[in-house]
């Protein structure tokens, strides 16, 4: 053999390892963060780095939640799973529905403000998105199939005896989740929306965070995306709320978490900027991402009360 | 340092003061029960559960995940190691 052939060999080789090792890596990164994750977590509060007070707040919540009767909820998906949520009854005739972020526990982000809202003559309905907990579903698609489940589950409050207005409170990708819905949403009973801390647009979101953690995105976002496509079965552009904001007609109220710095201010502005319907915004001084509540306390959900009273 | 019976002991104060209604049933849990297809604890009531193990045993368990407390031996082990 002569001693090019065997240059062209050893050449092509590493090649083929260099792409076969890439796109394992990209497999491993969209497991990570698109996958439902084998060994979810309960308790992050290590992780957000609250203080003292804050995780008090949060566990005294909980646990005063848990004394009020609540039983499970189980609703069958338009794709076929079965999504499970907690219903906290009383005799009011309207409910808010509860949808959390990404990898979150709903209790975590929702503990505070489902106590809250039981008790301001709320039934609060706080779910377990796709792939997360009870939930079936093995991928977690950032809002795209997350919306439909939006639309399911509005069915299903709506179909509740006596149940007059409904209400959507989602943070970070349940916000978005609620976004993308919005132009969607057919049942007059749903009078408000609430956003916190939403992305528009995904692959916006993974530049940015890519940016602000210094990894290299560029040289991983195509071949996530062929994973996307073929495996979780969506696009980077199928999650952009620009359009079905513009074309949204139900009242919401945007929440910015001042020192969010996983979804920038532009995403909210964006947000903003782009809801067609009637709108108000609330800042929360201080606040990391996906914690308006435990940062804003009593003052940031009386705000919110008062927009939802005000605009009825 | 506790015992692992002492553990058990207060895992089961613990799990009394969630559902009073199911004291007696409670006598009956060991180190081999599940947590969640044995005793029902899901979502809140897991939750309420780590809330409680870090009150009663004065520790932090900090990131807690679901297969960390499979069984009542599992949430021993847990508050044993935060113990040492």
């Amino acid at each position: 053999m002569s001693w090019w052939l065997i240059v062209l060999i050893v050449f092509i080789g590493f090649g083929l390892l260099f792409i076969l090792s890439h796109y394992y890596v990209t497999y491993l990164i969209f497991t990570k963060f698109f996958k439902r994750q084998k060994n979810e977590k309960i308790l992050r509060l290590a992780y957000h780095n609250l203080n003292e007070e804050q995780t008090t707040y949060l566990k005294e919540s909980i646990r005063e939640l848990h004394s009020h009767p609540h039983h499970e909820i189980k609703i069958k998906s338009y794709d076929n799973k079965i999504l499970v949520g907690d219903l906290y009854k009383n005799s009011s005739d309207r409910i808010i529905i509860l949808f959390h972020g990404f990898q979150a526990d709903n209790y975590m982000n929702f503990g505070v403000q489902a106590l809250y809202f039981l008790k301001h003559n709320y039934n609060v309905l706080i779910i377990d998105e796709r792939a997360h907990k009870r939930s079936e579903g093995k991928y977690i698609t950032y809002g795209y199939y997350e919306h439909h489940d939006v639309l399911s589950w509005i069915e299903y409050a709506s179909s509740l005896k006596d149940i007059k207005e409904i209400i959507l409170y989602g943070i970070s990708m349940g916000g978005t989740s609620i976004a993308l819905a919005s132009e969607k949403i057919k049942e007059n009973k749903v009078k408000h929306l609430i956003i916190e801390d939403a992305y528009t647009n995904l692959e916006k979101l993974a530049d940015n965070i890519a940016t602000t953690q210094h990894i290299p995105f560029g040289i991983f976002k195509r071949e996530l995306g062929f994973y996307i496509k073929h495996l979780s079965k969506t696009n980077w552009n199928d999650i952009d709320t620009a359009k079905s904001l513009a074309n949204n007609k139900i009242h919401t109220i945007f929440v910015r978490s001042e020192k969010d710095s996983i979804v920038d201010i532009s995403f909210f502005n964006d947000n903003y900027n782009n809801c067609a319907a009637k709108k108000d915004k609330i800042f929360v001084p201080e606040a990391k991402h996906a914690w308006a509540t435990l940062y804003g306390k009593e003052s940031y959900l009386n705000e919110l009360n008062k927009y939802l009273g005000e605009n009825n | 340092m506790l015992s692992r019976n002492e553990i058990l002991e207060k895992l089961k104060e613990i799990l009394v003061a969630m559902d009073p209604s199911k004291e007696g049933e409670l006598d009956n849990v060991n180190e081999s029960t599940r947590l969640v297809e044995d005793l029902g604890l899901m979502s809140i009531s897991l939750l309420f559960m780590v809330v409680s193990i870090e009150e009663k045993f004065n520790v932090e368990l900090g990131d807690v995940s679901v297969n960390d407390f499979v069984t009542v031996k599992d949430a021993i082990d847990h508050i044993e190691k935060c113990l040492k």
